[in-house]
């Protein structure tokens, strides 16, 4: 029986089966706080912002640069082979890791990770360790969306060691794209499950409306990046395994029917009904495949506070934030901004 | 992909569309009730010996006759909104004062059924007022009433039974309505198929029968429209009340019976009647030809179950358990029937696109993208609500059509003023002018007209000839779309689709089948025909100079072909392009010589994909919301000119998509480039760099005596 | 071999045909049995369910499967219309005959008419319409009215209040009417009786036991109630009882002399006089009629009679076992 009513749910759409999208309400209500917010600097794809050693770095490509937080003047600070995937600061040293699967600690190449590892995001542990996520064992940080779109769940988190050794703590997550240490415990953003689990134990938030991922110590809580939102077209794909596997084949990466960054530019990227630009405008409820989100979280990860960048906006793919002074800096890599909250207290 | 094969067949064989049109007829709602009789009929025929020989069907008719009289009575107040449960005792009243006045006072026949209908009435009326100007509640009313009639009949029986028991009518209308019958039927019956159908045409062909159907749907609507809501409410009362008392009559007749067990829960067996054939408890739905189902459907169980032998109460017990039943049946239908129909009316099938050529920015490229319309002059802006198509009469002032029904003229030679030209209705799409300056107009939900040039709209075309199999009346224009006049005055117009009306056309390329069609109006004899069926989403429609073809474009199937209605290739289509990149929408003739063509959208890739798999866009119809839907994009469109050889000349964008994201429609005038967009709320104007300054559409189509 | 069979069969054959021809002479057994065997007969009652139409079943349906015959019953449950429909579709059918009992003397007189014109013998029981058929076998209802009022007569002479009540069955009823009727005569015929009250219940106890309630309320000094029914009169007693005049209200009754509905209830002392018509002989005159008409060979109706059903005063100082039935003797033994 609950096989045959299993069945008829997932020819429905019912049940287990509904490809629905929790809404976006209580503290993740709707507003435009972050495309309102100021732009303090325009980067190409700025990724990753880390405060190390009094200096404020921003990831773009294979470049770090060396951002001014008062003027949002840029320079070059170093210049990798290849883009880098995440950076930590660990106080005295800085963690990069590249994304062809190199990971240093300053100078210390880190030993015992699985062959060019799918880093999708570092944090700092506590006793000095460093916590990293591996988003897939399948397919590379580059190629996220290939792994939503396989039901990916081969990712893993590994700490690492003063000395640069790497051991892992936990496998068999789904894209797994932050990490938080706080009391003897990790918890991780699983993108693909919506929600932050935490290591050994239950998840402690569910059924995000979008897919989180970096979550960055703020005082007495935390800063969750949504990099994009769910979308029911989007559930229903991850449904739809025939619809999926030839779109995996057949189409180009860029115009899947899949989350994006950054708001669609181009007329060959699937558009749903709601988006439809009527008298010249997009409705800010129009269903995206991108949207700006940072979320406030407090100590025990409940959310308390948002920032949206919505459908109209073009603040899109946010990817990490930074709190500096009474400020937070955000990087909208969809927008190619580096963004300035102000007053950030709930 | 052999998968592909196999799903374009599974497409082309089984018509999946069937279901979901058949589900979308009025008459399906009397489909269950019908299958109900056919089965009841199957079985207790097969069941009982004799059950429908010539003489059992006549004793029937007796009884369905009555029931009948007393159904369509209470049909008409349930399809108002109320009930009417003092029929039983009503029916009582008659037939005791039927016997009384016809026996007793010896009173002639017709004079006593006068007084019986017009006691009736007043009841009627009474309830009437109460329910409909008072306010009361119809089932509280009607139960006292039942009550307190009742109760008349006992007083009256008691003091009057031994008088009116002694004394018998005897005259022939009365022998005639006892036993005679007319082809094996008798009289009751008759007279209540007669009723049957004279109030049939009432409620669906006659104002205050409308008013019925409105007041029953929604009081607050009803009223809202002018309909004097409280009247016909106490209408319906009086309605029922006497023909409960003209079945009394019959029952009178037929009987003479005093027991006092006459009309005693009537109601309950008319209501299961009125309720299985099919009329909502709720109102507003319903209809006599459901009652009549009905009503057969619950003397023939009931006389089954006796000639059964059941046992006593088992017929109560079954007939309760029926309409317990039919309720239900009711209530999830009429709740679920039109969730239903939405889900299963869309019916997507197996269309694969040729490959799709990518554009690209390069200007070398057929389709290079560009900016060159984002710099278009804009004209009424937010004057104009979608403006689907524009034109330019001989004196250089702007027409264009609008999603209120409009259509809006600005003003030569700057256009800044405006005014609303002639006001049709439906949403006003493409347009031509004729020989003599009359604006032809496609109009959505409408079909073809005419505004003369003293402003008089003109009907020309609503509807054409039905085609044979389809389930959809298919006559009855839906998205009348785009137009063109041959030089012999016969005009060509596109049927976008005829199973989806204008805001639902998206929902038409979700389906990916050839559902769009072209038709000629010929204004010597007035008449329509369909010329090309089963084409997908037919849009634009441009004249070839030739005299004897034209183009016209499928928007879903990115394709533009010609047709020849005259000359030696008569009846031929040829592809001129058959792979655009976009969606096409109107064409229409540049001063070169060659074709602009308007594209609403851009293909996508995962949209593409999604048009070979039906499956998938099915279960995307079932399961999510519409906003959510995998659209064909129409955020991007231009304006493309090709030669009637198939070739693209050039090409014109707004790569940036904020003044015009696509274009429906695009008119050369005079060096400049109009242009129109159906989700846009401005007119464009484009100064086309070298084009003919006194190039006007209008003499080249009709020479220069305009 | 083959021969010496055919001999035997043949001399078999013989010995069988004079065997029965030698019955014949002086029996009227086989031509009796073969008028029976096979037959259908028809019955509606008004309502199955009540001790009179279930004593009547359960004895004619005892001679039935003693001489093969078939009873077809049509329950319209208490409704005129089904009941129409019943012999509507049971002339249609074409028994052998047919047994009605009708609610009131109209509704099934054109039914009773078409039936005698189809060639259908019918059998009018308890109550009769206008037309005459074959046989009515049911009391005298007259007669009833006229003992019930006179045990109250007898009752309720000097030294009460004289008063009585009349709680009726159906107005419409035949049955009732001329019950009404006897007990009306015999009343006016006696000096000092006055009638309070007289309603109808509707042969329903529920209504016997309102009527009578307000009826009792009104005129504490009532002395008597001619009750119409044993069954619905279940409901006149109770409201004696309720209103505390047990014993001093004299009910006298009428009914089908079933133990339960009859004797307990005059043994109890519910119903002071009981008259009963017996329905084990209603029972037996049935299936007289029956197996009379279904051996006559004459036109249906063109010969009626009448079997009244004798009548049988009850009291407490009369009964005896042997004064009322049960639906299980009846079945096993009745007829």
């Amino acid at each position: 029986m609950m096989w045959l009513s299993d069945r008829i749910d997932r020819f429905r759409g019912r049940g287990s089966h509904a490809p629905t999208v929790p809404p976006m309400d209580g503290a993740l209500r709707p507003n435009t706080k972050l495309e309102d917010a100021d732009v303090l600097a325009r980067v190409k794809a700025p990724d990753n912002l880390v405060l190390h050693q009094g200096r404020v770095l921003v990831s773009s490509g294979a470049v770090v640069h060396v951002l001014d937080p008062a003027t949002g003047g840029l320079r070059d600070w170093r210049r990798f082979d290849a883009p880098v995937a995440a950076l930590c600061s660990l106080g005295d040293r800085l963690a990069v890791a590249l994304a062809d699967g190199r990971l240093t600690l300053d100078d210390l190449a880190v030993t015992g990770l699985p062959d060019r590892p799918c880093v999708t995001a570092l944090a700092a542990g506590e006793n000095g360790t460093l916590i990293v996520c591996l988003g897939s064992a399948d397919n590379g940080s580059a190629d996220w969306k290939r792994d939503l779109l396989q039901r990916g769940a081969s990712g893993s988190v590994w700490s690492v060691a003063a000395n640069g050794t790497a051991g892992q703590v936990a496998g068999r997550l789904a894209w797994p794209s932050g990490a938080a240490a706080a009391q003897g415990t990790i918890t991780v953003a699983e993108s693909w499950r919506h929600q932050l689990t935490q290591l050994g134990g239950q998840p402690v938030v569910t059924d995000l409306p979008g897919y989180p991922s970096r979550l960055i110590p703020a005082g007495d809580g935390w800063w969750m990046c949504v990099f994009a939102p769910r979308n029911q077209l989007i559930e229903l794909v991850l449904r739809e395994a025939a619809y999926r596997n030839r779109m995996m084949a057949e189409v180009d990466p860029q115009w899947w029917v899949a989350p994006t960054l950054s708001r669609a530019t181009s007329f060959y990227e699937p558009m749903q009904g709601g988006a439809i630009r009527t008298h010249g405008i997009v409705k800010p409820w129009a269903p995206m495949r991108s949207y700006g989100l940072l979320v406030r979280l407090d100590a025990a990860f409940r959310p308390i506070a948002s920032y949206h960048s919505r459908a109209d906006g073009w603040f899109h793919g946010i990817t990490s934030a930074l709190p500096f002074g009474d400020r937070v800096l955000v990087a909208s890599r969809g927008g190619n901004a580096i963004l300035c909250l102000q007053e950030v207290r709930p | 992909m052999a998968s592909d094969f196999l799903t374009r067949w599974r497409y082309r064989l089984v018509p999946d569309k069937i279901v979901g049109e058949i589900l979308s007829k009025n008459w399906i709602d009397s489909a269950i009730p019908f299958l109900f009789l056919f089965a009841a009929v199957a079985v207790f025929g097969t069941l009982i010996d004799n059950m429908f020989t010539a003489g059992s069907v006549s004793g029937l008719s007796r009884t369905i006759g009555e029931y009948l009289l007393i159904g369509l009575g209470l049909t008409i107040v349930i399809m108002a909104g109320g009930i009417d449960l003092s029929i039983g005792s009503v029916f009582a009243l008659a037939n005791l004062m039927m016997l009384a006045l016809g026996g007793v006072m010896g009173w002639p026949v017709g004079l006593a059924a006068l007084a019986v209908l017009a006691t009736g009435g007043l009841i009627g009326l009474v309830n009437g007022v109460l329910v409909g100007f008072l306010r009361l509640r119809a089932f509280l009313t009607t139960l006292v009433m039942l009550i307190i009639v009742r109760a008349v009949v006992d007083t009256l029986l008691l003091a009057y039974t031994s008088q009116i028991s002694s004394t018998e009518i005897i005259t022939p209308v009365w022998d005639f309505l006892a036993f005679e019958t007319v082809l094996g039927m008798s009289a009751s019956f008759w007279a209540a198929i007669v009723l049957a159908v004279l109030a049939h045409i009432f409620l669906t062909r006659l104002r205050p029968g409308w008013h019925i159907l409105a007041v029953g749907g929604s009081r607050r609507a009803a009223h809202n429209a002018g309909i004097n809501v409280c009247r016909t409410i106490c209408l319906t009362y009086v309605a029922s009340s006497m023909l409960a008392a003209a079945a009394g009559i019959f029952y009178a007749a037929r009987l003479a019976s005093l027991g006092n067990d006459t009309g005693l829960g009537l109601e309950i067996t008319i209501l299961t009647a009125v309720v299985l054939g099919g009329t909502s408890l709720g109102g507003g739905r319903g209809s006599m030809f459901k009652t009549v189902l009905g009503v057969i459907i619950v003397v023939i169980i009931t006389n089954s179950l006796i000639r059964l032998g059941l046992r006593s109460g088992a017929s109560s017990l079954v007939l309760g358990t029926i309409l317990l039943i039919a309720v239900a049946i009711d209530v999830r239908w009429v709740k679920n029937r039109a969730k239903l129909l939405a889900r299963s009316y869309v019916s997507p099938t197996y269309f694969a696109l040729p490959p799709l050529q990518l554009v690209s920015r390069d200007p070398a490229s057929p389709y290079a993208i560009n900016d060159l319309l984002s710099v278009a002059e804009p004209i009424g802006v937010g004057q104009v609500d979608g403006p689907e198509d524009v034109i330019l009469d001989a004196d250089c002032n702007l027409y264009c059509g609008s999603r209120d029904g409009d259509i809006i003229r600005f003003f030569a030679p700057d256009h800044r003023q405006s005014e609303v030209y002639v006001h049709i209705g439906g949403q006003t799409l493409g347009l031509a002018f004729d020989r003599d300056g009359s604006l032809l107009v496609c109009v959505g939900g409408m079909g073809l007209y005419k505004v003369t040039t003293d402003r008089q709209v003109i009907k020309l075309s609503d509807e054409t000839n039905r085609s044979w199999l389809s389930i959809v009346d298919d006559s009855r224009m839906r998205l009348a779309d785009d137009l063109d006049i041959a030089p012999d005055g016969r005009v060509f117009f596109s049927e976008a689709t005829i199973r989806y009306e204008t805001h639902d056309l998206i929902i038409d390329a979700l389906e990916g089948r050839g559902n769009g069609r072209i038709i000629c109006y010929d204004p010597r004899d007035g008449s329509s025909r369909t010329v090309l069926p089963g084409l997908q989403f037919p849009n634009g429609i441009c004249m070839v100079p030739d005299g004897a073809s034209f183009l016209f474009a499928e928007t879903w199937a990115c394709r533009i072909s010609r047709y020849y209605y005259d000359g030696p290739r008569k009846g031929r289509v040829e592809s001129v392009i058959p792979d655009l990149p976009g969606y096409p929408d109107n064409i229409n003739l540049a001063s070169d010589g060659n074709f602009w063509c308007g594209i609403i959208g851009m293909r996508a890739p995962a949209f593409d994909l999604a048009q070979k798999m039906p499956g998938f866009r099915r279960r995307m119809v079932m399961q999510i919301a519409r906003d959510e839907w995998l659209y064909p994009n129409m955020n991007t469109g231009g304006v493309v000119k090709f030669s009637l050889d198939g070739t693209i000349v050039q090409s014109l964008w707004d790569g940036i998509g904020e003044r015009h994201p696509q274009v429906t429609s695009m008119r050369e005038h005079k060096g400049y480039l109009y242009l129109g967009g159906i989700f846009n709320n401005r007119i464009g104007r484009y100064k086309i760099p070298g084009a003919d300054p006194d190039w006007t559409a209008t003499r080249a189509y009709w020479g220069a005596a305009r | 071999m083959i021969l010496k069979t055919l001999t035997l069969a043949g001399l078999g054959l013989a010995l069988t045909t004079g065997l029965a021809l030698a019955q014949d002479a002086d029996s009227p057994g086989p031509a009796y049995y073969a008028a029976l065997e096979g037959k259908t007969v028809g019955f509606v009652p008004i309502s199955m369910g009540f001790d009179l139409t279930q004593g009547w079943l359960a004895g004619m349906q005892r001679q039935a499967d003693e001489l093969g015959y078939k009873i077809v019953v049509r329950d319209p449950n208490w409704s005129v219309e089904s009941g129409i429909q019943a012999i509507q579709s049971l002339i249609e059918e074409a028994p052998d005959l047919l047994v009605i009992q009708n609610n009131d003397n109209r509704s099934y007189n054109r039914l009773v008419q078409q039936a005698l014109a189809a060639g259908i013998p019918t059998i009018q029981v308890q109550q009769r319409v206008a037309t005459p058929s074959d046989a009515y076998v049911g009391p005298d209802w007259y007669d009833i009215g006229r003992r019930t009022a006179g045990a109250l007569v007898s009752a309720c002479g000097a030294g009460t209040s004289g008063k009585i009540a009349v709680v009726e069955g159906a107005t419409a009823s035949p049955a009732s009417m001329l019950m009404l009727a006897g007990i009306n005569d015999l009343v006016a015929k006696s000096a000092g009786i006055t009638i309070v009250s007289s309603q109808a219940a509707d042969w329903d106890a529920s209504k016997a036991f309102a009527i009578t309630s307000t009826v009792l309320l009104q005129n504490p000094d009532l002395c008597g109630i001619a009750g119409f029914w044993d069954v619905a009169d279940t409901g006149t007693a109770g409201a004696i009882r309720e209103a505390g005049l047990e014993g001093k209200v004299v009910l006298a009754t009428s009914g089908g002399g079933n133990r339960e509905a009859g004797c307990d209830r005059v043994a109890s002392g519910e119903f002071s006089v009981y008259h009963s018509y017996n329905v084990a002989g209603q029972a037996r005159d049935l299936n007289a009629a029956i197996k009379m008409l279904l051996q006559a060979d004459i036109e249906a109706g063109s010969a009626p009679f009448a079997l009244i059903s004798p009548l049988l005063q009850i009291t407490q100082a009369n009964m005896t076992p042997s004064s009322c039935w049960t639906l299980d003797e009846l079945a096993k033994m009745g007829g």
